[in-house]
C-alpha cells in the first residue's frame, strides 16, 4: 500500500504541472473539431425534432455510458442505475421536441438525469435506503466483486486504494459526490457543471473543494482502518 | 518590476488547492502559494493528499451501460405511447362506463346535431 502510495502522490504532484486535457471556463473559442461536433448537435437536435427514431436511438448510444455512470456512482445499485437510465432517456424522448438549445445537448442530458437521480434518492431515502449507509456497509470483497473489470496494469496495492476512494466517495453527501462525478470523473468544466446543477460558477468552485478535501480525509481514514 | 506575493494563511493556502490542481490560479496567486508550501511542511503534506485523491478519483474505471440498454429504452417508450394513445384513442371507451341502451342514442343525437349544424351553416 505504502509504494503504491508514493506511485500515485508522486503522480499527483506531477499532474500539479502537467496540463490537464480538460475543457475549462476560460477555453479558447470553439476550435475546428469543436465546431464540427456543434454542428452535428444541431443536425441530430433537427432530426429530434422531427421524431426520427434512429437519431433518438443514436442519442442514447452515444449519452447512455456517462448517463449510466453518473447513476451508478450516484444511486450505488447497477440495477437501480440501469432502470433510471431507462427513465432518463425515455423523459428526454418526450421532451427534446422542447428543447430550446440554449445550452449543449450533453449538458441538458446530464441536467435531466441529475433532476431524475435527486428524485429517485429521495424516495429512496423515504424508503429507508440510503445510498450511502448501504454501501458504506458493503464489505470490502463485495465491492471489489462490484468494482469495474480490472486494468491489466494494476497492481493489488493500487486495486485496494482505487477501492478505498470508490468507498469514500460513497459516503459523501449527495451535492458533494455530484459534483466530484462532474468534475473528476466526467471531467466536465465548471461551466458545463454550474449549468448542470444550475448554481454560479463560484459556488460550483468552491463546493467542489470542500467534496475532494473531505474525499482526501476519508480516504486517509478508511487507509487507518 | 517584481512585486512581493501576499503571504497567505493555512485556510487561504488550502482554499486554492483545488484551483492548483484544475491549472486555474493566477500566476501572482499560485506564486504566494507556493512561497506559502515552501514554509508550510502541513500544507505540503495537506496538498500532497489533495491531489492524490484527485488523481485517483480520475484514474477510476467507468462504467459501461449494458449493451442493450437503447432496445430497453425504445420498448419503455412505446410502452408508454400505446399506454397513451389506448386513453386517448381506441380504449377510450373502456374508461368511460356507460351502458350499450345509453351509449347507442348518445352517439345518434351526436350525430344529429353536428348534420343539424352542418345544414345550418351551409
Amino acid at each position: 500500500m505504502a509504494e503504491a502510495f508514493e506511485e500515485v502522490a508522486g503522480a499527483a504532484c506531477s499532474s500539479l504541472s502537467a496540463p490537464l486535457d480538460r475543457k475549462d471556463s476560460d477555453a479558447p473559442p470553439a476550435s475546428a473539431p469543436e465546431s464540427a461536433e456543434l454542428w452535428r448537435e444541431r443536425q441530430l437536435l433537427r432530426r429530434l425534432r422531427r421524431g426520427d427514431e434512429r437519431a433518438f436511438v443514436e442519442l442514447v448510444r452515444e449519452h447512455q455510458d456517462r448517463v449510466y455512470d453518473l447513476l451508478v456512482r450516484m444511486l450505488g445499485d447497477r440495477e437501480e442505475a440501469l432502470d433510471l437510465s431507462q427513465e432518463v432517456f425515455a423523459s428526454i424522448h418526450a421532451s427534446v421536441a422542447r428543447f430550446r438549445g440554449e445550452s449543449r445537448l450533453s449538458t441538458w442530458i446530464f441536467r435531466v438525469a441529475k433532476n431524475h437521480c435527486l428524485n429517485r434518492l429521495k424516495y429512496l431515502q423515504r424508503r429507508h435506503r440510503h445510498r450511502s449507509t448501504e454501501i458504506s456497509n458493503v464489505p470490502e470483497g463485495v465491492l471489489e466483486a462490484c468494482a469495474p473489470s480490472r486494468r491489466p496494469d494494476e497492481n493489488l496495492a493500487e486495486r485496494e486504494l482505487r477501492a478505498l476512494v470508490r468507498r469514500g466517495i460513497a459516503l459523501l453527501d449527495e451535492e458533494h459526490r455530484l459534483l466530484l462525478v462532474l468534475r473528476d470523473i466526467e471531467g466536465l468544466s465548471y461551466h458545463e457543471i454550474a449549468d448542470i446543477t444550475e448554481q454560479p460558477e463560484g459556488t460550483v468552485k468552491s463546493r467542489l473543494h470542500r467534496a475532494r478535501a473531505s474525499l482526501a480525509r476519508l480516504v486517509a481514514q478508511l487507509e487507518k482502518e | 518590476m517584481n512585486f512581493a506575493a501576499p503571504s497567505l494563511d493555512h485556510d487561504r493556502a488550502q482554499a486554492l488547492f483545488g484551483q492548483l490542481v484544475d491549472e486555474q490560479l493566477a500566476p501572482a496567486e499560485e506564486q504566494a502559494l507556493r512561497s506559502h508550501l515552501d514554509a508550510c511542511a502541513d500544507c505540503q503534506h495537506e496538498l500532497e493528499r489533495y491531489a492524490r485523491t484527485v488523481t485517483l478519483v480520475r484514474s477510476l474505471e467507468r462504467e459501461r451501460a449494458p449493451a442493450e440498454l437503447a432496445a430497453q429504452v425504445m420498448k419503455r417508450v412505446r410502452r408508454r405511447r400505446r399506454h397513451l394513445f389506448g386513453l386517448q384513442g381506441g380504449r377510450f371507451f373502456e374508461h368511460v362506463s356507460m351502458p350499450a341502451e345509453v351509449a347507442v342514442p348518445v352517439v345518434l343525437v351526436a350525430i344529429a346535431a353536428a348534420a343539424l349544424i352542418v345544414l345550418l351553416l351551409q
